[in-house]
């Protein structure tokens, strides 16, 4: 006992445990930034440098259905999109691209201009593929985001299935229009409806210019345009006051999330905040998919792609929904 | 008295019409939503109830989501390694799992919801069928693609597959109607799932020890385990507030018809204040005026209440014959809900007729005599 005593006494032992307790307490706030926009140094334009995101490293699986997981390896894949992705980083269509390069899969495809996007033609000798995805703590979300813009993460889930032609249909009409309204020499889009829903108030913006923020830099090329875009124009224009974003690098037990979380906004009256784990996620939305995506009525996952990742080309709607855990 | 009222009602056509169709609204939109709250509660009842099972075994993911997609026949991506039906069995109080592979495929070149599943599927629904070879075809779709006993289906996604028909379903009126149940294996190969499940259904010895054979069940890594009436119950919840809203116009359009009787009853006391008076000099009391007012108005009411149930059965023909989750729901009609929309038309009568009636029943004779 007395042997004991001379390394420390409980009291002692008791503030270095105590210590150690608030240093893991403080562990999931140091993968937390939160930033109140427009801030006094940038504006409505995010700080790149503050943030620390990571590239896909993990070798990872995809499955493709009636033929199984198939396995990649992130360092061996370049991107076919490099006028949307940096160096390092790529897109479900690119890994497709691999597993095909290395033979685990046969696969025709092609670009199509009509559409801005790289469409499957063939794969496995079966035509009408789609695909979903979501990322590690999410859950499948009926995906109508372009296959070669949506960024791969580590531990992310990918699905290539044979999809209803009436809905892949739907789909592509909705990627047709997005394309034709869009002036492909022009630098910014017009979205003919925002809307913003709280428990308890909607708010809806009309024709709105959006601009390129490079807020996520790392991952895309400058230039490009996300969901995120649409709040921080909405922020340069006048029309939001204020825009609460939380960076989270992970979550408990998702050790990758590296986006930007939606916390809290505020539109003069309309100001919903963020109250215990509740976000804003966002829906881009077109008269061709309405009956084709997921609700969102769940609010078991917040998990999902974030505003700062999901490429628009020219959407009719993006809408903005309160999701609590 | 019968006769005033019928003469007053010829004498102001218009403005009885417009009296009538002001109630009829707010009835017909009462007796529609009553139609058809009852037929998504019996839909998500028979679907959720017709599954045959205690517990639902469902991969990790969104429960409610994963239970709709199993009841559409649907694929919903997250699935159960086969390999963990042995233990799911050994749990105690399990009586029975019943495996489960759904997802949509080409039946005879026409995209269709199959149905993998083994013969214990036999010990849960009540078909009244002994043995489960072959396609068990649903009512609905054998008749949609012109099935017959004996036929051979061909089953078409990621690999072809050919398969006699050895049983037609006598219609169950549920989402069984309209599957093709097949061979597991079979299934599996068709969709592509290699040695994955959609779901277990799983049937309790004991049904009073289900909480604990769940708790149990739900405890395995990778499967969530959910009785169907929690399914049930968060799905009415979902439901629940859309009706809420619903009730709340509903609301609202019988307080315009109110508002629209009373102005009615009123300006027509004001218009006849002599033909009061007369009545009033030839000896009626106060109160034969009075009722001779609220029986009017109820007359009127009674009238829109039936002109809304009408109204109200030809809505529920054209409105959306589903529960909103993707499962058909047909409106349900009952006495109860007559009876119920015509007691709303007799308070909207009576309430709105008290104050024009008794400002009637007020009506000094002599008064308006003189101002003849």
């Amino acid at each position: 006992m007395n042997q004991y005593r001379s390394i420390g006494s409980p009291k002692r032992w008791h503030w270095v445990w105590a210590s150690m307790f608030l240093l893991l307490l403080a562990l999931p706030a140091l993968a937390q930034q939160s930033v109140t926009l427009p801030s006094t140094e940038t504006g409505w334009a995010l700080d790149v440098e503050a943030i620390a995101p990571r590239q896909p490293s993990t070798p990872g699986t995809l499955e493709v259905r009636g033929t199984g997981d198939l396995s990649f390896d992130p360092a061996a894949i370049t991107t076919l999109r490099p006028d949307v992705f940096q160096d390092g980083h790529f897109s479900v269509f690119d890994v497709l691209v691999h597993l095909a390069e290395t033979e685990q899969i046969e696969l025709e495809y092609a670009f199509d201009e009509s559409l801005q996007t790289h469409v499957i033609q063939s794969l496995n000798g079966l035509e009408g593929w789609w695909y979903d995805a979501h990322y590690d703590g999410g859950s499948f979300d009926k995906t109508v985001v372009r296959m070669d813009c949506f960024p791969v993460k580590d531990d992310m889930s990918i699905v290539l299935y044979l999809e209803d032609p009436v809905r892949l249909d739907a789909i592509y009409q909705h990627f047709a229009v997005e394309v034709s309204s869009r002036d492909p020499e022009s630098a910014e889009i017009t979205i003919p409806s925002i809307i913003f829903r709280s428990a308890t108030q909607t708010v809806e913006f009309t024709n709105v210019v959006v601009t390129a923020h490079d807020a996520r830099i790392d991952v895309f090329q400058p230039g490009v345009i996300t969901a995120l875009d649409v709040l921080l124009s909405l922020g340069e224009s006048g029309a939001l006051d204020t825009v609460g974003l939380e960076w989270r690098a992970e979550e408990a037990e998702i050790p990758v999330v590296d986006g930007y979380y939606v916390v809290a906004i505020q539109a003069g009256e309309f100001e919903p905040a963020a109250t215990g784990s509740c976000v804003l996620i966002h829906q881009v939305l077109g008269e061709e998919i309405e009956d084709h995506v997921s609700p969102h009525t769940h609010t078991l996952t917040h998990i999902h792609l974030t505003g700062d990742l999901e490429v628009l080309v020219a959407p009719q709607v993006v809408e903005w929904l309160w999701v609590c855990l | 008295m019968q006769w005033i009222i019928l003469a007053n009602a010829k004498k102001r056509k218009a403005r009885v019409v417009m009296t009538v169709a002001g109630i009829a609204i707010g009835v017909a939109t009462l007796f529609a939503l009553l139609a058809l709250s009852a037929g998504i509660e019996q839909a998500l009842d028979r679907e959720i109830s017709g599954m045959g099972a205690h517990i639902l075994l469902l991969p990790e993911g969104c429960p409610y989501e994963l239970t709709l997609s199993l009841m559409q026949g649907s694929d919903a991506f997250e699935h159960i390694p086969v390999e963990m039906l042995p233990t799911i069995q050994e749990v105690a109080n399990v009586e029975v799992a019943v495996p489960v592979a759904v997802g949509k495929a080409k039946v005879n070149g026409q995209l269709n919801s199959i149905y993998g599943t083994t013969p214990e599927i036999l010990g849960i629904r009540s078909w009244g069928i002994e043995s489960f070879e072959g396609a068990v075809v649903g009512s609905d779709v054998a008749e949609k693609l012109g099935l017959e006993v004996g036929d051979v289906l061909n089953i078409q996604l990621y690999s072809s597959v050919e398969l006699p028909i050895s049983t037609i379903l006598e219609p169950t009126f549920g989402r069984d109607d309209t599957f093709v149940f097949v061979p597991m294996e079979l299934a599996q190969e068709v969709l592509g799932l290699g040695n994955q499940l959609s779901a277990v259904l799983v049937r309790t010895e004991v049904v009073s020890e289900s909480t604990q054979t769940q708790y149990t069940l739900g405890r395995m890594s990778d499967i969530q385990a959910v009785p169907p009436s929690e399914v049930f119950d968060r799905l009415i919840e979902l439901f629940v507030s859309v009706k809420q809203t619903l009730i709340l116009i509903t609301a609202i359009a019988i307080v315009a018809g109110i508002l629209t009787t009373m102005n009615t009853m009123t300006m027509a006391v004001y218009e006849r204040k002599q033909e009061i008076g007369i009545l009033r000099a030839l000896g009626s009391t106060r109160f034969n005026v009075f009722k001779l007012f609220v029986a009017e108005s109820l007359f009127l009411s009674l009238l829109g209440g039936a002109v809304g149930l009408v109204g109200g059965y030809v809505a529920t023909l054209f409105l959306p014959q589903n529960s909103g989750f993707g499962l058909e729901a047909t409106p349900q009609f009952s006495f109860l809900y007559l009876v119920i929309c015509l007691a709303v038309a007799v308070v909207v009568g009576v309430s709105s007729s008290l104050y024009p009636a008794m400002a009637a029943a007020r009506t000094q004779p002599i008064k308006t005599l003189r101002e003849l």
